[in-house]
């Protein structure tokens, strides 16, 4: 095994050997065992805001109404045609580029819009119903990393 | 000139070649390299290993959508939208089909079984000691219960209709938040 030269004592070399045997085993099993239950695909959550799908009784078609601070109501639309973004009075239109979103242009507006309003927290979500829930996740993501952390996910269509 | 015997010789090597004589041929294998890589290679697997976090169950066919601002998964009910079911935990509930045909968005073949689920969630919540500790304390600083949460992992080809028509029955069986389970896509590295 290994050995560790630790001079001469009495005019003879001294070797000491150190035994590796038992390290080596229980590294192999740390390995095994680690390697077996690791889990390499991370996943996480993203949590909805309050008031989603409405409760009973109430019409489907209806969104869930956001309490606007200073009138001021962030809403973003997730069309077939691309993103519709909604902030207090006005308008931006991201048409989609062939078959991509134009995700990095809304964030972009998204965070010029959290500067300017940064004790809102709220947004809206309307989504056509045949786009598919990756896209879903997709514009949840954009309105939470620009700061705005109650979004919220009604069962209506946009307009 | 010297004279050599014929066969295989093998000169250049100490251990092979008989220069040693009648002496035991000792062969050292030098095990330092290995002892480094399992070093290295144990850091890195305690490193990514996650003993407190809730692993979900994701079954075969479900592909994750990604996102980046995302929260720790807390233990809670799953229901899973694939494109051929929907499942309470592994049980299967109705068909995906079914559901997006289906004009009226109640659907008691999944209420029925969340109701129940949630209500076993509810009193498994109540029945832990900790939480008959904080009821006879009387504490008014109460956790928010977490026995109506649900995870709702569905495949990122499922359309946006079944998700909402899914959510609402979730809501209409009683749940108290929803999340949606997502894979953690790391942050890329801005300009």
């Amino acid at each position: 095994m290994s050995e560790i030269d630790i001079g001469k004592r009495g005019g003879r070399t001294a070797n000491l050997e150190l035994n590796l045997v038992p390290f080596i085993d229980l590294m192999s099993v740390l390995i095994t065992f680690l390697l077996i239950t690791a889990v390499w695909s991370q996943v996480s959550m993203i949590q909805i805001g309050n008031s989603i799908m409405g409760k009973k009784n109430e019409e489907q078609t209806t969104p869930p109404t956001t309490a606007p601070i200073n009138n001021f109501v962030l809403r973003l639309e997730v069309r077939p045609t691309g993103y519709v973004l909604q902030a207090g009075r006005e308008d931006f239109n991201y048409p989609i580029n062939q078959t991509v979103f134009e995700t990095q242009a809304l964030a972009e507006q998204l965070k010029v819009i959290k500067q300017a309003h940064p004790e809102h927290n709220d947004a809206f979500i309307m989504i056509t119903n045949d786009l598919p829930y990756e896209e879903l996740i997709r514009a949840m993501d954009v309105i939470l990393k620009a700061g705005f952390l109650n979004v919220q996910f009604g069962p209506a269509e946009p307009g | 000139m010297a004279i050599y015997t014929p066969g295989v010789k093998f000169r250049n090597s100490k251990i092979l070649s008989k220069k040693g004589g009648k002496r035991n041929v000792v062969a050292v294998l030098s095990l330092t390299a290995m002892v480094d890589m399992f070093t290295v290679l144990v850091v890195f697997l305690l490193q990514n290993y996650g003993a407190d976090q809730p692993v979900i169950f994701v079954p075969k066919g479900v592909t994750l959508p990604t996102a980046e601002s995302t929260r720790e998964l807390k233990p809670s009910l799953v229901v899973t939208i694939t494109v051929d079911d929907i499942l309470l935990e592994k049980t299967p509930l109705m068909r995906t089909a079914d559901l997006k045909a289906q004009e009226d968005w109640n659907s008691p073949l999944m209420q029925e079984p969340l109701k129940a689920a949630l209500l076993g969630a509810k009193e498994k919540y109540e029945s832990t000691l900790r939480n008959q500790l904080q009821k006879a304390l009387n504490n008014t600083k109460v956790e928010e219960p977490s026995w109506g949460n649900i995870t709702v992992q569905a495949d990122k080809g499922v359309d946006v209709l079944t998700v909402k028509k899914v959510l609402f029955n979730l809501i209409e069986s009683g749940a108290a938040k929803v999340n949606f389970a997502v894979t953690r896509e790391t942050e890329k590295l801005t300009k």
